[in-house]
């Protein structure tokens, strides 16, 4: 279970993340236009970018966790320990457990095999997949997955997402295209906009809702997006959520 | 121990660590012994102490430089380091243990090289043979100093990290900057007990006593004659207490290492530009 209780997040004296609260069991998609703070927001829950209020994952005080090895991320900041992927697994396999020979069977499915290579030469696809692949095969309680499709071959990103659901039983899988997100309609998801936690509702659900403009009673889900309020209805007549296809889009309506 | 391994490795195959801190450092033993030595007297005494004086300042440059290369290693971990100390086996005091451990073999190779080096090069030009009365000492003193430097180079990096990196690129020189003043400030000026509480005459002074296997002189500007050295001088250096202080510096700034990196959060490096 992660908690947020009136979690602040500032980065460079602004407030990124501003006063949240949310409670997130099972696996959760966040889905966020372009800086809406979704990678922000992950890091503090990653432990890699200090926070206010509070951030609990399984019970623990993030910013006071001390050597809890149930969580594993994909974030970039956290893989610069190790040159090369070699190095990573080699390391990872004694301070994060990591199956080294399943991360690297599951290397070998996406094609990269050339494991001396230094982790900053790879591509930025390779670079998603690799880091990815390692969070996920150190078989962790929680994944915190920031844009785990970026920049991957579409074929790749299924596989991915196969990963995914198989490898830990709750998290955090941030992503702002939809497409990808449809393969998860069973997991809630929580939406981002301008710093604030919007959800949780099932994404299938939403990705089958319409947005009309104002306050309208049933809805399953209300937004403020640039100082307008929207309504995500069920079966309702506005544009579909799920056409919005990347969820920048959100500002065009 | 994969940290520690991982550490050693990397440290011992750092390029840069070998270009700084052995090549350049190699070419300032060949003007020592070459063209720096031109004044000095063909007499043993003289030129052994002088030897020993420039086995000093190049076992300091070199244990500064992989002291630097201590500092860029955490610089780079700032990520890792502010996810894997919650949410990973990893320690502080085993991350810490690992970068100190991994300048270990370097300060010894590296300083094993410079004493070769200065030992066939002073000997070749001088005729005598120079060689190093007490090998042991001299590798105590370098595993000493490169583990005092790494542990200076680890606290100033927190600094960095605690405040802003705008100042990095002066910061991560300071333990070079002050082996070139403390260095040359022990041969030429009068530093007294103070040479007690620089760790780096400390390191200085210990590597010219191994070196030659005889006390040194507190104020060795005492020595130098003209431009002649003579082997003559006062008070001596007490090896105990510069080991001890050196200890006490290394276990002190180590502490409050340990202490400090746990609370470390990711600093991008990009912070550090300044265009």
């Amino acid at each position: 279970m992660i908690e947020l209780k009136d979690a602040v997040v500032e980065l460079g004296g602004k407030e990124i993340i501003k006063q949240t609260s949310t409670r997130i069991s099972g696996k959760t998609v966040l889905l966020g236009p372009n800086g809406s703070g979704k990678t922000t927001l992950l890091r503090a829950m990653a432990g890699v970018i200090p926070y206010r209020g509070s951030i609990m994952i399984n019970g623990i005080e993030v910013k006071r966790a001390r050597n809890v090895n149930a969580i594993s991320t994909n974030l970039p900041e956290a893989f610069v320990l190790g040159l090369t992927m070699e190095d990573v697994i080699y390391l990872y396999e004694e301070i994060k457990q990591l199956d080294g020979e399943k991360a690297r069977e599951m290397l070998r499915e996406v094609g990269i095999t050339d494991l001396k290579k230094k982790v900053y030469e790879l591509s930025a696809g390779q670079g998603v997949l690799f880091r990815t692949i390692i969070a996920l095969s150190s078989e962790p309680e929680v994944i915190l997955l920031d844009e785990p499709f970026e920049n991957v071959d579409a074929a790749k990103r299924y596989k991915v997402a196969n990963w995914i659901k198989e490898f830990g039983k709750e998290g955090v899988i941030v992503t702002h295209e939809l497409d990808i997100a449809k393969t998860f309609k069973s997991y809630d998801s929580l939406i981002i906009l301008e710093g604030r936690l919007h959800g949780l509702v099932n994404l299938g659900e939403l990705l089958d809702s319409t947005i009309e403009e104002g306050e309208v009673p049933g809805a399953i889900l209300y937004m403020n997006v640039g100082g307008r309020k929207f309504s995500l209805i069920k079966q309702g007549k506005g544009k579909k959520f799920e056409d919005l296809i990347l969820l920048d889009r959100i500002y065009n309506i | 121990m994969r940290l520690i391994y991982y550490m050693i490795k990397r440290f011992l195959t750092n390029k840069y660590n070998w270009g700084y801190g052995v090549a350049f450092v190699l070419f300032w033993v060949l003007m020592g012994a070459y063209v720096f030595s031109s004044q000095m007297p063909l007499e043993k005494t003289p030129d052994y102490y002088y030897t020993a004086a420039w086995t000093g300042m190049a076992i300091l440059m070199t244990l500064g430089t992989i002291g630097i290369g201590a500092t860029a290693v955490v610089s780079f971990q700032t990520g890792s380091l502010s996810h894997l100390l919650r949410f990973s086996k990893l320690t502080s005091k085993y991350y810490v243990i690992s970068v100190y451990a991994g300048t270990i073999p370097s300060s010894l190779v590296f300083g094993i090289l410079i004493v070769a080096c200065v030992y066939l090069t002073f000997s070749e030009h001088f005729g005598f043979n120079l060689a190093p009365s007490n090998m042991p000492g001299l590798l105590l003193a370098s595993i000493l100093g490169g583990t005092f430097m790494t542990s200076l180079s680890f606290f100033l990096n927190l600094i960095i990290l605690k405040t802003s990196r705008k100042m990095e690129q002066l910061i991560f020189f300071i333990p070079l900057i002050l082996s070139y003043l403390f260095g040359f400030g022990y041969l030429y000026l009068n530093l007294s007990s103070a040479v007690y509480l620089s760790p780096f005459t400390a390191i200085d002074s210990l590597i010219m006593e191994f070196y030659l296997n005889k006390s040194i002189p507190l104020n060795f500007s005492s020595l130098v004659d003209g431009n002649y050295l003579t082997a003559t001088g006062g008070t001596v250096v007490s090896p105990v207490l510069a080991i001890a202080s050196l200890v006490v510096w290394t276990v002190v700034l180590t502490f409050i290492g340990i202490y400090f990196v746990r609370s470390v959060y990711y600093k991008p490096l990009e912070e550090g530009r300044i265009a």
